[in-house]
């Protein structure tokens, strides 16, 4: 299935359109990461999974919430591979200050929610934009039953993970340690 | 297309993309770039170089940002009878078209959906000199 194929009016279930938002969660990841640091991240997986992602600890994420829906995006990385990329950007060496990781995940996480969130605007989904969350080293747990597209890429590094849920009502998030 | 004597004004909240885009207009041969992180540290700037008497050409700036975002920013200049000329570029991950005409009815002279590449900045650049919103 293309990006261009609509999913059923009104339903936004990661599930049933997984096709069509991996394909331009896809498009946005790389087109973001070409934007930034001028490179392309290949996509090697793309799942459902049952379960709230327990994701490693560098992370940003976007909670845009609508009138009748919640879209939460989660870009996580190993931290060797978000250091590589803050190294890239800022041509600063070791140790790398967290507020270029901080940047780093800030700013991918609000240009590919971007692109995601033009997508759902075309699907029927209106939620509002809004300024991302970063997490450094804070172990979390996104308490919630809802089902999430879990994709993942490759840098040349370790493979970083990008997770999209659609709900009607917000989940918890729970800070483990 | 000569920009050497521009002076532009760049507001974001991520050094990152302020990184890029001072980079890429560089590489269209502005030589005076000043940064922002927001809007209220951006007006700042505006009140100095007014005093000063030496002008922006053109201001681009992001919309999501802490403190004042480029909405907020956007009519604040546009109220102010020493900045309100000064073309301003609106840079943002927003894609929704009722909020792009929404800035573009409150002042933006432009609208550039991140990301984008150089080669919208020099056409958007160029717009502004062809129409004579800029010399």
């Amino acid at each position: 299935m293309d990006s261009n194929q609509m999913s059923p009016r009104g339903d936004f279930s990661v599930k049933r359109n997984s096709d069509l938002y991996s394909a331009f969660v896809k498009k946005g990841v790389e087109e973001s990461f070409q934007f930034l640091f001028q490179k392309r991240p290949d996509l090697l997986e793309c799942e459902i999974s049952e379960v709230g992602p327990d994701f490693p600890s560098f992370f940003g994420l976007m909670k845009m919430s609508g009138d009748q829906h919640e879209v939460i995006s989660i870009i996580a990385f190993p931290k060797e591979t978000l250091v590589g990329l803050a190294k890239g950007s800022f041509d600063v060496g070791d140790p790398v200050e967290s507020k270029y990781l901080r940047e780093c995940l800030g700013e991918l996480s609000n240009i590919i929610s971007g692109a995601i969130r033009g997508q759902l605007l075309a699907e029927g989904l209106k939620i509002p934009l809004c300024l991302p969350e970063t997490s450094l080293g804070q172990q979390c747990l996104l308490d919630s039953t809802d089902l999430f597209l879990k994709l993942k890429f490759n840098l040349g590094t370790e493979p970083f993970h990008f997770y999209l849920t659609i709900r009607s009502t917000p989940p918890a998030i729970r800070k483990i340690s | 297309m000569d920009l050497s004597h521009f002076k532009i004004l760049v507001v974001d909240d991520h050094a990152i993309t302020r990184n890029l885009l001072r980079k890429s207009l560089s590489n269209l041969g502005v030589l005076t770039i000043v940064e922002a992180s927001n809007g209220k540290e951006a007006l700042q700037r505006l009140e100095k170089e007014a005093v000063n008497q030496s002008p922006f050409s053109i201001i681009f700036s992001d919309w999501q940002m802490p403190e004042m975002n480029g909405y907020e920013f956007l009519l604040a200049i546009r109220q102010r009878a020493s900045y309100r000329d000064i073309p301003f570029i609106m840079v943002s991950a927003e894609r929704d078209p009722a909020e792009i005409i929404k800035a573009i009815r409150s002042g933006a002279n432009e609208f550039i959906v991140k990301p984008f590449s150089e080669e919208v900045l020099r056409q958007k650049i160029g717009y502004l000199i062809k129409t004579k919103q800029v010399a």
